[in-house]
């Protein structure tokens, strides 16, 4: 008998599997070209240049005119610009600035704007500078009619400088001003100046309020327009004032003094004297010199009379150049000696410390 | 279409990743010598070492660029890239040992050569080349750029191809050489068709960005079960890795949106962008075979992009865009930072 044996049952089943979609990575490319304006490039601009955000640029100006020229939030820029190009910086803006052969460029900043310019022969430029903003300046030779403007907190190194204006609590640095005519600095308000500087002709130096720091004029070689304020030297109003310049001719010194108290006097230094001789003869000797005798007193601060006290020490005795609140120039002596000061009153802004100086001299013009 | 190919190799682990390389050894991923972006391709082995990368198309006159380095100079003549067909060489892109570029037809020299213009050690170069497919070419047909300057325009010339078989060129086959270094980076390809991208791009680079957030749809559900960061699991910051983290999903109309990383700092025109999707179909179990799509949104409308039908293994699926579809105008910063990508079951 046979035996079927069964020892392995198997069912296989096709079973059907819908696939999903499956995606492991996506990721996206993107051609593009650089923008334009990586540190080491320049551009060669013809119309207007607009940078922003976190933009450095190097851009030179070349043979154009009427440029304008905007940076605003952290943008840097190096520029050379050149005739009537209109710089407008904002907020944190970093600007390196060459200036060559420039004319009539304005140049206008604000905020926390830093800027270093490097300018070269310019002619009529201007540059306004306001709030916190930094600005090491350059500025060579031959600069004729150069304004340059800080207020606020502004901070200026300036070796060169036709006018400058110096407001709130601005400090400036000025040095070395060769050659140059028709200068104009103004200090107002607090602001301190480091200020060295070479006048020569029509130069005018007015201190207002209660401008402090150390001043240096050197170069005076010439006309008697220069002005030296040494150590403690304290501005003072302008409208009505004498002017003491020495020595004179070589001009080395100067001090502004209030205009004098009412009773000033201009007298004659000329002189008669009648003598009789042994036959009984009576001869007049008259001595009718051009010189007069002119005798101020004047009213001045506590600090003020230290300066003049410090001026004449160092010039008593020098032929001194004055100049009054009429406008007349004498060539004057000192004749005052010892000079007496007086303390009028124990405190005040103005008018405590009172001396009388007498000059005598010849009028120059006027 | 005139933009064919966009490639940084910055998403890649490995160059076989996306296309077939003759040595995985020898042909690798660099990341830190690279002209932009994380990575460029890294060809150190022999002469008989190359990468073809297929960019498609059927024009005849094709412009490409790419980002070239070497460490030192070849002691002979060394084919940097070939323009072949089915990898059938028939046209060369020479660097000779005293740096000098030139072309050849198979052993024949065009000329002229790039003469005093010569390539440098350790130095990054954007090589451009213009090619017209003809066996009988015209001055100019045929011409090459180095950092945007002309450097070869080929004469006139007859019995330029190899073969003359060819219907078009269709590959580019970069190349290796005995005991030198070369580095591809930022590579695109485009033809003399369309209104845009239709001749030298310049200097460019690739910007590669990747997924950093859910967008407007997330169907899709990811390798953890869940939907809530999809985006996540489609970002692999050193090249695919398969299986290990993904999303899937087998319901028609399903979207999966993503926002992606800003824009790098240096960014000016934008020739184009490419979706890339690296995509398969889990199983091949005789039953549904998902169709799958590229999804860009923008302006708020969905764009879906050509479908595709990939199979088992993972594939690299390209989705190049010249304009923004939503403005019908050329891609911007703003545009492409405020778009969505992602992908879609079709079927």
């Amino acid at each position: 008998m046979t035996v079927l044996r069964n020892t392995q049952h198997v069912v296989q089943v096709a079973e059907q599997y819908d696939a999903k979609l499956r995606m492991t990575m996506q990721y996206v490319q993107v051609l593009y070209t650089e923008s334009s304006g990586p540190a080491d490039q320049y551009i060669e601009d013809t119309g207007l240049q607009s940078m922003t955000d976190g933009a450095t640029v190097a851009t030179i100006l070349n043979v154009v005119a009427s440029d304008t020229i905007s940076l605003s939030d952290d943008a840097s820029n190096f520029i050379n610009a050149r005739i009537g190009n209109t710089l407008s910086l904002s907020d944190s803006a970093t600007v390196m600035l060459v200036l060559t052969r420039s004319t009539e460029q304005l140049i206008l900043v604000s905020d926390d704007v830093s800027l270093l310019s490097d300018q070269s022969h310019p002619v009529l430029d201007t540059l306004s500078v306001t709030d916190t903003v930094s600005v090491i300046r350059l500025i060579e030779t031959q600069v004729v009619e150069d304004t340059l403007s800080l207020s606020d907190t502004a901070v200026q190194a300036r070796p060169v400088a036709s006018t400058l204006t110096l407001s709130d609590v601005a400090v400036g640095v000025i040095g070395g001003i060769p050659d140059s005519a028709s200068d104009i600095i103004s200090i107002t308000d607090t602001a301190t100046v480091e200020l060295t500087i070479s006048l020569t002709a029509s130069n005018t130096l007015a201190l207002t309020h209660s401008p402090t720091g150390n001043w240096i004029v050197e170069g005076a070689t010439d006309i008697s327009a220069v002005l030296e304020l040494q150590d403690f030297a304290v501005g003072t109003t302008v409208e009505n004032y004498v002017l003491l310049f020495a020595p004179y001719p070589q001009v080395a010194a100067a001090i502004v003094l209030p205009r004098p108290l009412l009773q000033d006097k201009e007298n004659s230094a000329a002189t008669a004297q009648i003598r009789r001789a042994m036959d009984g003869t009576r001869y007049s000797y008259v001595k009718n010199p051009r010189s007069r005798v002119l005798s101020y007193t004047f009213e001045m601060t506590r600090q003020k009379s230290l300066e003049l006290e410090n001026f004449i020490d160092n010039y008593n005795g020098e032929h001194i150049k004055l100049q009054n609140w009429k406008g007349e120039i004498w060539d004057v002596q000192l004749l005052t000696n010892p000079v007496d000061y007086t303390q009028n009153r124990r405190s005040a802004p103005v008018g405590q410390t009172g001396v009388n100086l007498q000059f005598e001299g010849v009028k120059l013009s006027g | 279409m005139a933009l064919l190919l966009i490639e940084g190799f910055d998403s890649l682990s490995a160059i076989n990743d996306a296309y077939y390389a003759t040595s995985i050894s020898q042909c690798t991923v660099e990341t830190t010598i690279t002209n932009s972006g994380r990575a460029s391709m890294k060809i150190a082995g022999a002469t008989t070492t190359s990468v073809p990368i297929p960019f498609g198309g059927t024009s005849n006159e094709i412009y490409f660029g790419f980002a070239f380095r070497i460490n030192s100079l070849p002691g002979a003549d060394m084919p940097i890239v070939t323009m072949c067909s089915a990898y059938f060489e028939y046209f060369d892109l020479v660097l000779t040992s005293g740096g000098v570029l030139k072309f050849k037809s198979f052993t024949t020299v065009r000329s002229p050569d790039s003469g005093a213009n010569v390539l440098t050690t350790d130095t990054w170069y954007y090589i451009e080349v213009k090619v017209k497919k003809s066996n009988s070419i015209s001055a100019g047909d045929v011409s090459l750029r180095v950092d945007g300057v002309e450097w070869i325009e080929l004469d006139a010339a007859s019995d330029v191809i190899y073969s003359i078989e060819f219907a078009y060129t269709d590959c580019l086959l970069f190349w290796g050489y005995t005991s030198k270094i070369v580095y591809i980076d930022d590579l695109y390809v485009c033809d003399e068709t369309g209104a845009v991208n239709n001749t030298f791009l310049g200097p460019v680079k690739v910007a590669t960005l990747n997924p950093t957030d859910n967008g407007a749809s997330s169907d899709f559900t990811g390798s953890d079960a869940d939907s809530t960061d999809n985006y996540a699991h489609v970002y692999d910051s050193a090249g695919q890795n398969d299986d290990v983290t993904y999303v899937e999903s087998d319901t028609t109309d399903h979207i999966d949106l993503y926002d992606y990383d800003d824009m790098p700092a240096d960014i000016g025109d934008i020739h184009g962008i490419d979706v890339v999707s690296v995509v398969k179909n889990d199983v091949m179990g005789g039953g549904t075979v998902r169709q799958g799509a590229p999804i860009v949104r923008s302006g708020g409308t969905n764009y879906q992009g050509d479908t595709y039908n990939v199979g088992s293994p993972y594939v690299h699926k390209h989705h190049i865009l010249e304009e923004d579809p939503d403005t019908s105008t050329a891609w911007d910063e703003a545009g492409v930072e405020a778009a969505e990508f992602g992908v879609k079951v079709v079927a």
